[in-house]
C-alpha cells in the first residue's frame, strides 16, 4: 500500500509562527513499487519530506500515513519504521561496530528478533548489495573502500526488510565507478520489488533511474509527474536554478537545427538509439 | 633559496621533480615518480579515482605537506626549505573542499581580512585588499553579513576571497564544487576561469569531466603515478581508458561512442557543435 502525504505542512520549531515553513501543503502519493526521484535546490525542502515518511519529523499540520497507518499515532510510528528504511547522506559515517556482520544486525537485534534468524537475515541483506558474508562479516567496516561501507550501511537497513527505501544523496562523494555500481544496484534493489525514493541533485542519476520525479521549491512542490514529463520542461526547471539531462538539452538543441527524434531522450543511450533510427529513416528516404 | 627569490623569476609557476610522498614510514608511497611543470598562467586539471593521490599533490603544492623525496617548487622556492614555507605560502593559495574547514570568523570581511592581516600589512592596504577579493568573486555585497547565514556556494566564494586577498599567483582549487549543487558549482567554476583569465596560475582538482576539459591542460593520476598529461583532447580520445581509469566519459564523446557501435559515423570529439553538425550531415536526406 502506497505512501500518502495529506497537505503537509512543517514548520522547524525554532522558525513556527515566522518565517517560511519548510514544507508547505505538500500533496503526494507514492505507489508501491515505483521509483520516485526527488529534486530541488539546497534549501528546497528535500531532507524534511523524507524525514516525515518514516515518522522522524511529523506534520504540523496535514497527515502522512504508510500503508494506511497514520504516523501521528506513536505505536504504530514503530511499525512504520521497520518498513521504511531510511539512508542518510553519507550513511558510512553512522558505522560503528567492530565487524561487518554486528554493523548490519544491529536492526534486527532491536527488533528483537531470535539469534538464528538475525543471522539468516544479516546474509541476506549484504548479499543483496553485492557483498558476501563469507568474505566480509567478519571484517571491520572501517577496513572497506568508501563504496563498500556505504554498501555495509544500505545493509544494515535492508536487513529489517522494509518495502520502501528512501535515499538521501546516495551517490554523493562517490567516483565515477561507485556511482556506476551504486545505480546498479538501486536498479537491482527497484526491480527486487522495493519502492525506492531517492533525493538527488544530480539530473543523469535522476533520468537513469526514476519512473517519476517530484520538484521541490521552497518547500512546495512546484513539478511532479512522469521523468520524461517533467525533464521536457526546460525552461521552468532551469529558472528555479535545476538543469536536465544533457541528453535532454542535445536533443533541443538537434531539433533546433531540424534534426527531431521521435523519442524524448533522457540517458545517452535513448539518444544514441533515437539519433540512429533519425539517421536510417533519412536513409532509407534517400 | 631558488634563484627565484626575486621578481624576475621566469620559470614555471610550478615544478615537481621526482616527487615521492607517504603520510607514516610503513605505509605504501601515495605518490611515486612525480615530475611535471605548470607553466605561469596555465590552468591545469588534475582528475583520478578516489585515492588516487589528488588531494595529497594538492597540499604538496602549497607546502602544507613535503615530499619524501624529490623536490617542489613553488614561483622558484622550494617547498621543503624551511626558510621558504612563509613565501611558498603566499605564493600559493589552497582552496579547500569543504568551506567550512577554511571559515575563521563569524563576519564574511573579517574572515577575508585574516590572511592578509597575517601579513603585517597596513590597516588600508587590508581594507582596500578585501574590497577587491570580495568583489572578485562577487560577496561584496555580503561583506557584513554573517558567514553562517550564507548558501554553500557563497561560502566556498568567501573562502577563495580570502585566498585571493594574499595575492597568490598559484591558486589551487581542491574539489572545489564536491559540496555544492550545480548552480553553486557554476559560480565557482565563473570565478575560477576569471581568474585565469586575468592571469592566474590555476590548478583544479576535479572528478567533473565537462570542468576538466575546459583547463589548458589535464593530468591523470592512478595509484599515485601521472599515466597521462596533455591537453584535453589528447587526454579524452579513448572511451574505454578513461573509464579503466576510474574516469568519468565527457558527454560528447559518450554519445559519439554510442552513435558509433550502432553505426552512425560520427568522430569521437569533445566538441559538442563538431558533433552536432556530424549528426546533422548523417540525418539529411540530401
Amino acid at each position: 500500500m502506497p505512501i500518502r502525504f495529506d497537505h503537509v505542512t512543517y514548520a522547524y520549531p525554532a522558525t513556527r509562527g515566522g518565517a517560511q515553513p519548510a514544507l508547505v501543503d505538500v500533496d503526494l502519493t507514492v505507489a508501491d513499487g515505483e521509483f520516485l526521484g526527488v529534486i530541488g535546490h539546497t534549501g528546497s525542502g528535500k531532507s524534511t519530506l523524507i524525514q516525515h515518511i518514516n515518522g522522524l519529523l511529523l506534520p504540523t499540520t496535514g497527515r502522512v500515513t504508510v500503508d494506511g497507518i497514520d504516523l501521528a499515532d506513536r505505536t504504530a510510528r514503530r511499525e512504520v519504521r521497520r518498513r521504511v528504511g531510511l539512508v542518510f547522506q553519507y550513511p558510512e559515517h553512522q558505522l560503528f561496530a567492530d565487524t561487518v556482520a554486528e554493523d548490519v544486525a544491529f536492526g534486527p537485534r532491536a527488533l528483537g528478533l531470535p539469534a538464528g534468524e538475525i543471522e539468516q537475515l544479516v546474509i541476506t541483506a549484504l548479499e543483496r548489495v553485492g557483498l558476501d558474508f563469507c568474505e566480509v562479516g567478519h571484517r571491520s567496516p572501517f577496513e572497506l573502500s568508501g563504496g563498500q561501507m556505504r554498501r555495509v550501511a544500505i545493509a544494515g537497513v535492508l536487513a529489517t526488510r522494509p518495502g520502501t527505501l528512501v535515499l538521501d544523496e546516495p551517490m554523493a562523494g562517490l567516483d565515477p565507478v561507485g556511482r556506476g555500481a551504486m545505480r546498479e544496484l538501486l536498479r537491482t534493489l527497484h526491480h527486487q520489488g522495493l519502492t525506492v525514493i531517492m533525493v538527488s541533485h544530480d539530473m543523469e542519476d535522476v533520468a537513469a533511474l526514476a519512473d517519476r520525479v517530484l520538484v521541490l521549491r521552497n518547500g512546495a512542490v512546484f513539478a511532479c509527474g512522469t521523468t520524461s514529463d517533467v525533464f521536457s520542461h526546460h525552461a521552468e526547471l532551469r529558472e528555479i536554478g535545476l538543469g536536465v539531462p544533457r541528453a535532454a538539452l542535445f536533443a533541443a538543441r538537434l531539433a533546433a537545427r531540424g534534426v527531431v527524434l521521435h523519442a524524448h531522450p533522457l540517458t545517452v543511450e535513448a539518444l544514441a538509439d533515437a539519433i540512429a533510427s533519425a539517421c536510417t529513416s533519412h536513409r532509407e528516404v534517400g | 633559496m631558488a634563484a627565484g627569490a626575486d621578481n624576475a623569476y621566469a620559470g614555471p609557476a610550478i615544478s615537481f621533480r621526482d616527487v615521492c610522498f607517504r603520510y607514516h614510514d610503513d605505509d605504501q608511497h601515495v605518490l611515486s615518480g612525480i615530475s611535471f611543470d605548470v607553466a605561469a598562467g596555465e590552468h591545469v586539471a588534475i582528475v583520478g579515482a578516489n585515492g588516487s593521490g589528488k588531494s595529497t599533490l594538492a597540499k604538496l603544492i602549497n607546502g602544507l605537506l613535503v615530499p619524501d623525496s624529490g623536490t617542489v617548487t613553488v614561483g622558484g622556492y622550494v617547498t621543503n626549505d624551511p626558510r621558504c614555507t612563509y613565501r611558498v605560502r603566499a605564493h600559493a593559495g589552497l582552496v579547500f573542499q569543504n568551506p567550512d574547514d577554511q571559515v575563521v570568523t563569524s563576519i564574511v570581511r573579517d574572515d577575508v581580512a585574516f590572511g592578509p592581516e597575517n601579513l603585517g600589512l597596513s590597516p588600508a592596504e587590508i581594507v582596500a585588499r578585501v574590497e577587491d577579493a570580495l568583489r572578485t568573486v562577487g560577496m561584496w555585497e555580503h561583506a557584513d553579513d554573517d558567514v553562517a547565514t550564507l548558501s554553500g556556494g557563497q561560502r566556498q566564494r568567501v573562502t577563495i576571497a580570502g585566498i585571493l586577498a594574499m595575492r597568490p599567483s598559484v591558486l589551487v582549487l581542491d574539489e572545489p564544487g564536491a559540496m555544492l549543487d550545480p548552480r553553486g558549482r557554476r559560480g565557482i567554476r565563473r570565478v575560477s576561469r576569471e581568474l585565469h583569465a586575468a592571469g592566474m596560475t590555476v590548478v583544479v582538482i576535479t572528478q567533473h569531466m565537462e570542468e576538466a576539459v575546459l583547463a589548458d591542460r589535464v593530468m591523470v593520476l592512478d595509484h599515485g603515478r601521472i599515466v597521462t598529461i596533455g591537453s584535453p583532447e589528447e587526454v579524452f580520445t579513448d572511451p574505454g581508458r578513461l573509464r579503466s581509469l576510474g574516469l568519468d566519459v565527457p558527454f560528447p564523446l559518450l554519445v559519439a561512442e554510442a552513435l558509433r557501435s550502432r553505426g552512425v559515423d560520427v568522430p569521437l570529439t569533445l566538441d559538442e557543435a563538431m558533433l552536432e553538425e556530424a549528426i546533422c550531415r548523417s540525418a539529411s536526406t540530401t
